[in-house]
């Protein structure tokens, strides 16, 4: 293997660290939300619906977690909806709350970190995957090549 | 906890403030300081040397893992000042973190054992705020929470494999570690801060029974129907609630009670126990529209006549928009009525000023259907497939004999006896 291939390796080893660890933070809020869900409402049929959904939700995203570190392109597709959903649901929130404070924490645990997540998983893979693949007189010459497959994928990165 | 209730400083304690703002000068910090290392750097052979040595070829994991501790650092510190006179042993403790942390930063890229080191100073920092959490030493507010969310980060990372070069068990049980530590670690700080809050509220429930205390009281209880005010001017414009997580009280004129304010409080009290006495029976209740929107296995009971929401009547006693009972050994026993406003943000009329003080809760978590299925955790957030929206006003009328009064805090301790009974 090669100095190109195996500092490439170790970028996205990197990324996935970074990305594992901050899917595994809103996996651990999600698992607190759950038990203490399921302690409040769980004996209704209603709360036990919703604490069966947020339970799976959790065991789910550890698994994706898992995946991105594995490299699967699935889980980052996952991942990326997960985060997608997270991000809707925060503006609906702020819509829903016009005029009430939401606080600092919320503002780091559903804004800041699923995009801090959809901005590792794809645009600075790509940009990452984009700088080890061009070949160094190119970079010099500043031209620009088609854009690398994700480790994983089937499809080209995203050019940034 | 002595917070602005506006903004991203909500729940902020103003001595917290300044770790807030001295963060935002840390990127220029760190881009002056790579700037003056790597010009000393070239032309020595000593620690600087190494630090840019090894800053240069260290991965972008420890490079983050190093900026969010040095972001702990700087909260650590910003806080000294504000603490030194009020808890100088506080203060101390900060100090020592923040120069720790700065410590662990720099050794990220100039000492081997880094990583032992700076995961150990991590979990003991996060322990020691959940250990004052718990103690009832320290509140918990928007900044403590933000910096221990940036310590499990940065724990994560520190633990988490950061090459591709180490052996595969080596890889295995590195990742396991980071994951266990940062779900360990997420779940016991939520847990403890929620906990503190909750604890807060009860110990305040049950203060609110306690004799001598200047709180108005309404006392409407079954063979006490005479209204009584213990304290007229004790509390002029105060609230007959305490502060519960989530709880947004309606303001109330700032002006000692009136009499014919007392009389009007004591008015509805009595109307409000007269006009539900038929609905003793839940199943008459519920025959009306009554459904529940709480869990209906729990000590207490909502429930809500959706009918009566949008009828254009506000304060009916014969047509209140919630009834509350307690789940006994005997069944259902009806603890009073609630009183809600057509739409959140809408003020409801306060007949008997600071004794008929309506409140809305902000932190209540619903399902699709409108049903309550729990309430905000300290990260701000609700569990999958529920959503946060704030209730509309609302007012308790007790009937059932509440020791804090008709208008007063449900008293948990009595709701306890009653349920037992």
């Amino acid at each position: 293997m090669n100095e190109h291939a195996i500092a490439r390796r170790n970028d996205d080893a990197d990324r996935s660290a970074i990305i594992f660890v901050l899917l595994l933070l809103q996996a651990a809020i999600g698992a607190l939300e759950t038990l203490v869900e399921l302690a409040l409402a769980g004996a209704a049929p209603i709360g036990a619906a919703v604490g069966l959904f947020s339970a799976i939700l959790t065991v789910s995203l550890i698994v994706v977690a898992a995946g991105v570190v594995r490299g699967w392109r699935w889980a980052r597709i996952a991942a990326t909806v997960f985060e997608g959903l997270v991000l809707t649901g925060a503006g609906l929130r702020l819509l829903l709350r016009h005029g009430t404070s939401n606080g600092l924490v919320w503002l780091l645990t559903d804004v800041a970190l699923p995009i801090a997540v959809i901005d590792l998983l794809w645009i600075r893979f790509g940009a990452a995957r984009s700088a080890w693949e061009r070949p160094v007189a190119e970079q010099k010459a500043g031209t620009r090549v088609a854009a690398p497959r994700p480790i994983g994928g089937s499809r080209p990165a995203p050019m940034v | 906890m002595d917070g602005s209730n506006s903004g991203l400083l909500w729940h902020v304690a103003p001595e917290h403030v300044p770790a807030l703002v001295v963060p935002l000068v840390l990127p220029l910090a760190i881009w002056l300081f790579l700037k003056l290392a790597r010009h000393v750097a070239a032309g020595s052979n000593g620690l600087t040397r190494r630090f840019m040595d090894g800053y240069d070829a260290s991965s972008s994991t420890t490079r983050v893992a190093a900026v969010l501790m040095l972001l702990t650092a700087t909260i650590h510190l910003a806080l000294v000042p504000t603490h030194a006179q009020d808890d100088p042993q506080l203060a101390k403790l900060f100090a020592i973190n923040g120069a720790l942390f700065i410590a662990a930063a720099i050794a990220v890229f100039t000492w081997r054992w880094w990583r032992p080191f700076a995961a150990a100073l991590l979990v003991l920092t996060i322990l020691a705020y959940v250990s004052y959490i718990a103690k009832g030493r320290e509140d918990a507010d928007q900044i403590g929470l933000a910096t221990k969310l940036i310590e499990v980060l940065a724990l994560g990372l520190v633990l988490a494999p950061a090459t591709t070069t180490a052996a595969a068990w080596v890889r295995t049980l590195r990742w396991t570690a980071a994951g266990a530590a940062v779900v360990l670690m997420t779940v016991l700080t939520g847990g403890a801060v929620w906990a503190a809050q909750y604890k807060q509220a009860k110990d305040a429930s049950a203060m609110g029974a306690m004799p001598g205390m200047s709180m108005p009281r309404i006392n409407t209880a079954a063979g006490a129907p005479a209204a009584q005010q213990d304290d007229p001017g004790g509390m002029p414009g105060g609230s007959m609630h305490h502060d519960e997580p989530g709880m947004i009280m309606q303001p109330v004129p700032d002006t000692p009670l009136t009499p014919a304010q007392v009389a009007a409080a004591n008015q509805l009290a009595a109307d409000t126990a007269a006009d539900i006495a038929k609905y003793q029976d839940l199943s008459v209740a519920i025959a009306d529209g009554y459904r529940a929107t709480t869990n209906p296995k729990a000590a207490t009971v909502h429930y809500l006549n959706p009918k009566y929401m949008h009828d254009g009547k506000i304060l009916d006693p014969q047509a209140p928009e919630a009834l509350v009972y307690a789940n006994t050994r005997s069944g259902p026993l009806l603890l009073g009525a609630m009183y809600v406003m057509p739409k959140p943000g809408e003020y409801g009329p306060d007949p008997g000023g600071s004794i008929t003080q309506w409140h809305m809760h902000d932190n209540v978590c619903f399902s699709a259907g409108g049903m309550v299925v729990g309430v905000l955790s300290p990260f701000g957030t609700c569990p999958a497939g529920s959503f946060n929206a704030p209730t509309a006003y609302m007012m308790h009328v007790w009937t059932a004999g509440n020791p804090n009064g008709a208008f007063g805090e449900l008293n948990n301790a009595w709701v306890a006896r009653l349920v037992a009974q």
